[in-house]
């Protein structure tokens, strides 16, 4: 039983931290330290990488 | 329906303040320009009706040369509000309305909110504002964010006002613009240049003031029209030059300042004091920003912060980890043996509880923070470390960016990150968002704060100081070492607002703190959840195999062979104090077996493999396979380093009444030292910045070039200063 119930937790956890991380990596959170970054206009962020380099 | 307004103005105009009071919202403040990178959204719902507000960011102007100045024009010009809710410093009208005559030049409804009435009284500035109103021909309402006050009466002015049909502001720019404007105007109206956003003669006027946006999106409509127009500004700007010597862009700010003085002269705006008598703020400034005082003020203003959160953390800290103790003895109690008690004790309560832990030490450290923020001291810092960071080929700018990162302990990367916009050269906005990760976030703070209270518990707060010092110093080296190699770039100069030093409100100081205290709190009970459990299975599977775990039976055996079943039963049941001599040696050598047991399955699972392979190279800067394991933990969330060496000692202990803090666990451990903690530190400062941050640096440098290089860099940056310092370091203690 025990270990069903830690096997369930373990799934969570990976299935939350694999959601989170994608979630960040496509910003679709907020712009925050726990969430990260959005840009949610495209026109805020340097329109390309000629801009910086 | 709602009708959709947008509340702009310059920097520290208080826009967020209203938009805050407005919408009940809870978005950040500070005492300091350019707080809002990005627009905000929230709802005003009264019996006058629904409005959904926006705050934009605060510009001083309409041209695109900055980001902030970008994100605010694009959303005045692409979705078209309602209205145009001004906010204008009333303590600086003319630099305000400025940016005013812009907004009403683009033929939008604008509605002014004389915001900071107090600080004008109090600066002895009288205003007319039935006068200001009727000039400019917009309602202008008085208000003082701070208290609400005033926030009715705009909006209902806002509610008469909104969708009324109003005709761009047509300010006189002289004779020659004027004429060139209007055969600009009569080549663009007939071809419909450009008209879906903007108004005729305001794109007549951008192509006038340089505006690479509006220049390129004239290319890409009609490139016939876009030479002609081109042309009349090139023709225009030749005759200015040689008569006048002036630029156009200067003639026209020129005009609009003149055109804001012919209202303020007509008795609009009356100094009932010296106008230019010295200001109290001034007068702190003399002392405050001293070149030879000022440094010397702002170390003891860091000390003195950072004495305040030990002194006042230390009780609550003691008591959280004995919760947490508490808890962890409570569930060793209460739960049968096995590995859903090893993943609730070692995987959640030692290791989020080691983050939790830290909760008070956090919120002191914000609280404190949010007093220097709302008064105007970091503004102060800024303009202090301005002429330090030019050296470093970096800009004053940059300093709030390292500010919001955790420049002075407790902040974040990712909005520092996000901070780099206000930078108006690419060059010197890209060394800043690769060195910001070098501060001491929220994140680094419990591992520093669980170090320094382990291993320097004499002096927490002068540790404290130097590893700011030292954060400070390796940031700026890194910027110049970049500067001057690989994003080589003139410097752009500096100028920035001194906002006046304010007594910050009790509720405004308690929003931050609590905001960003829950921000914390948060990410231990989801992120940080997560990642602990995974990296407590990473720490406890695959175990021992057969073979292994009989060995340690047979040890077992072997201790307990010839005693007598009562003998047995008593080491099993009695309390050590009331066990023979015998029974307690035979115990002692069975918690060894238990103890060795452990340490071999933890050194066994996936972890401790990963953990045990760098070892080879990594003790050489002290730092045993545990700590490899939180380190690398660690990329994903800097706390990890502490949660994962929570359950890490967690799961090496065996005795059922050991709930030691893991501060005392590290005390007692052998291999560990003031040395190895102060390479630990070293290393946390400046290894790779968090995978959230990481990201962050790939969005806003369009690539993914440069935080793989953030990534790299300064791990083997990191790991160096550590070893060097572990090295040189073990010669001498």
């Amino acid at each position: 039983m025990d270990k069903i119930i830690v096997g369930i937790i373990i799934a969570g956890a990976v299935i939350f931290t694999i959601k989170s991380f994608i979630n960040t990596y496509k910003g679709k959170k907020s712009c925050n330290c726990s969430d990260g970054c959005a840009c949610s206009s495209e026109k805020k962020c340097p329109s390309d990488s000629k801009d910086i380099e | 329906m709602s009708t959709a307004i947008v509340l702009a103005g310059n920097p520290n105009s208080g826009k967020t303040t209203l938009f805050n009071e407005l919408t009940g919202g809870r978005q950040h403040v500070g005492n300091y320009p350019g707080v809002t990178v990005e627009k905000k959204q929230g709802t005003y719902e009264t019996d006058i009706g629904r409005f959904d507000i926006i705050d934009l960011p605060g510009t001083y102007s309409l041209t695109a040369y900055s980001l902030e100045e970008v994100v605010a024009r694009d959303f005045l010009v692409n979705e078209n509000p309602s209205m145009i809710v001004n906010i204008v410093d009333a303590s600086n009208l003319e630099r305000n309305l400025y940016l005013s005559v812009q907004f009403m030049e683009m033929g939008i409804p604008v509605c002014i909110a004389l915001n900071m009435m107090d600080v004008a009284k109090k600066r002895g500035i009288e205003i007319d504002i039935d006068k200001l109103s009727k000039l400019l021909k917009v309602p202008v309402v008085p208000t003082i964010a701070r208290s609400g006050k005033g926030k009715k009466e705009l909006m209902h002015a806002v509610a008469a006002n909104a969708f009324k049909d109003v005709e761009p502001l047509k300010v006189s720019y002289g004779l020659d613009i004027d004429t060139a404007l209007d055969d600009m105007v009569k080549l663009i109206q007939p071809a419909g240049f450009l008209t879906d956003h903007y108004k005729p003669r305001w794109t007549a006027l951008k192509y006038f003031e340089n505006d690479q946006q509006v220049i390129e999106a004239g290319k890409k409509e009609n490139k016939t029209i876009a030479l002609k127009l081109e042309r009349v500004v090139q023709k225009t700007a030749d005759h200015l030059s040689s008569t006048l010597d002036a630029h156009p862009e200067g003639i026209i700010a020129d005009h609009r300042y003149g055109f804001v003085n012919s209202i303020l002269k007509q008795g609009v705006i009356r100094f009932y004091q010296d106008e230019n008598r010295l200001l109290l703020s001034d007068k702190i400034d003399k002392i405050v920003t001293n070149k030879f005082l000022g440094p010397l003020i702002m170390a003891a203003v860091l000390m003195g912060l950072y004495k305040f959160t030990f002194a006042y953390s230390g009780v609550p800290v003691t008591f959280l980890e004995n919760v947490f103790g508490w808890a962890a003895g409570f569930a060793q109690q209460m739960l049968p043996d096995g590995i859903l008690k090893s993943l609730m004790i070692s995987g959640i309560i030692n290791g989020v509880g080691g983050v939790l832990g830290f909760v008070p030490l956090i919120m002191f450290m914000f609280l404190g923070i949010s007093f220097l923020e709302d008064t105007g001291y970091l503004a102060r810092m800024s303009f202090m470390l301005d002429r330090v960071f030019r050296m470093f080929g970096l800009h004053g700018s940059s300093v709030m960016a390292f500010i919001v990162s955790g420049g002075i302990a407790g902040g974040c990367a990712v909005p520092g990150v996000m901070a780099t916009r206000t930078l108006k050269s690419p060059k010197e906005r890209l060394a800043t968002l690769l060195t910001v990760p070098f501060m001491n976030c929220g994140a680094k703070l419990p591992v520093f704060a669980l170090l320094v209270a382990a291993f320097f518990a004499e002096s927490k707060a002068l540790v404290m100081l130097l590893i700011t010092m030292i954060s400070w110093v390796g940031a700026l080296l890194v910027a110049w070492a970049l500067r001057s190699t690989v994003i080589k770039g003139e410097s752009t100069p500096f100028i920035m607002e001194l906002p006046p030093y304010r007594l910050p409100t009790l509720k405004g100081l308690l929003i931050h703190t609590l905001e960003r205290t829950w921000q914390y709190m948060r990410k231990a009970g989801t992120v940080i959840l997560g990642i602990s459990i995974l990296l407590w299975a990473m720490m406890t599977f695959p175990g021992l195999n057969k073979a292994r775990l009989a060995k340690f039976e047979y040890k077992r055996a072997a201790i307990t062979s010839g005693l007598s079943l009562q003998t047995l039963n008593d080491i099993k049941t009695l309390e050590e104090k009331s066990l023979t001599k015998k029974a307690l040696a035979v115990k002692e050598n069975l918690l060894q077996v238990d103890l060795d047991q452990a340490r071999a399955a933890l050194k066994n699972s996936i972890a401790g493999r990963i953990g045990t392979s760098i070892e080879g190279v990594t003790r050489f800067a002290g730092f045993n396979w545990q700590t490899n394991i939180a380190l690398v933990g660690g990329f994903a969330a800097k706390e990890v380093v502490v949660s994962t060496l929570g359950t890490a000692y967690s799961l090496g202990e065996v005795d059922p009444q050991e709930t030691a803090s893991l501060s005392n666990k590290l005390k007692k451990e052998k291999g560990w030292g003031p040395l190895t903690a102060f390479s630990l530190i070293l290393f946390t400062i400046f290894y790779s910045p968090c995978f959230v941050t990481v990201v962050c640096i790939a969005r806003e440098t369009g690539s993914w070039k440069w935080p793989a290089f953030s990534v790299i860099f300064n791990t083997i940056l990191a790991f160096t200063i550590s070893l060097v310092f572990y090295q040189v370091g073990s010669i001498f203690f």
